[in-house]
């Protein structure tokens, strides 16, 4: 099935933000838990609404996270892809100063 | 003049109050018959409102509250990020009946006088322009566009 070329680059992102949402999910509720796994960027959007697991190289337990209702999500702790954009950031304004 | 008074680490006896603060509008979604779910004309500000009614005394990191003489009128809750050496602001929010009054102002104002890492993020929804509008008008800068927020930042090394 075709899908856009940037959809690579947005399983390998959402991948990302699973992990962290799962490492960060053993600390807490069960409750919790679903809602930050949950939580993933939808980056499903740019994929056809019929498409299904595999499609787009998720599994389908990465799927149903990324589908679910997201809740509380600007709230969860730093990604690992927003920590490297804040250290570039922090790069360039040395840099900068 | 401000319109928040007091500002105050969160204390057992603001929790019911906070749990009916309204910084959302409309407070609630309504049910489309359409799209046969429920719909907000702002979703972030409903994510938001509920995130700040959800918190408790004992929440991870810092959580402000701002009052006035007739109750709370803006919540902050600030969340270290001890790796980066930095703190997120997790959600701020002021009460409907003070809009207009600068008070996002005020508790942004706030929570960098409280913070003592080198800088300060926030995720912002990609399609909220008032809080852009915030966050841009007190120093900050837009880092990084990722999916479903924009993270934005400010240093506070000068």
């Amino acid at each position: 099935m075709g899908l856009s070329p940037r959809a690579g680059e947005g399983v390998a992102r959402a991948r990302e933000t699973i992990r962290d949402a799962r490492r960060y999910s053993d600390r807490m509720s069960n409750a919790r838990a679903r809602a930050v796994n949950a939580g993933a960027p939808l980056r499903l959007r740019g994929l056809p609404r019929d498409s299904k697991a595999g499609d787009d190289g998720l599994t389908a337990q990465e799927r149903r996270a990324l589908s679910r209702h997201y809740k509380h999500t600007a709230a969860r702790p730093l990604t690992v892809s927003e920590g490297d954009a804040v250290r570039r950031w922090r790069e360039q304004q040395r840099v900068s100063r | 003049m401000s319109a928040v008074e007091d500002w105050q680490a969160i204390a057992r006896n603001d929790l019911p109050e906070l749990q009916a603060f309204e910084c959302a509008d409309p407070v609630t979604s309504v049910y489309s018959r359409s799209r046969r779910q429920r719909v907000h004309p702002a979703p972030w500000e409903l994510e938001v409102q509920s995130y700040l009614r959800s918190l408790k005394v004992r929440a991870e990191g810092l959580v402000l509250v701002g009052r006035d003489p007739n109750g709370i009128v803006a919540v902050a809750h600030l969340i270290p990020a001890p790796k980066l050496g930095g703190t997120l602001i997790a959600a701020v929010g002021r009460a409907n009946r003070v809009r207009g009054q600068h008070v996002g102002d005020e508790a942004l104002d706030e929570c960098v006088s409280r913070v003592e890492t080198e800088f300060v993020v926030a995720r912002i929804d990609p399609r909220n322009a008032p809080s852009q509008r915030l966050f841009a008008r007190n120093g900050f800068e837009k880092i990084l566009l990722d999916g479903h927020y924009e993270l934005w930042g400010r240093d506070l090394t000068h």
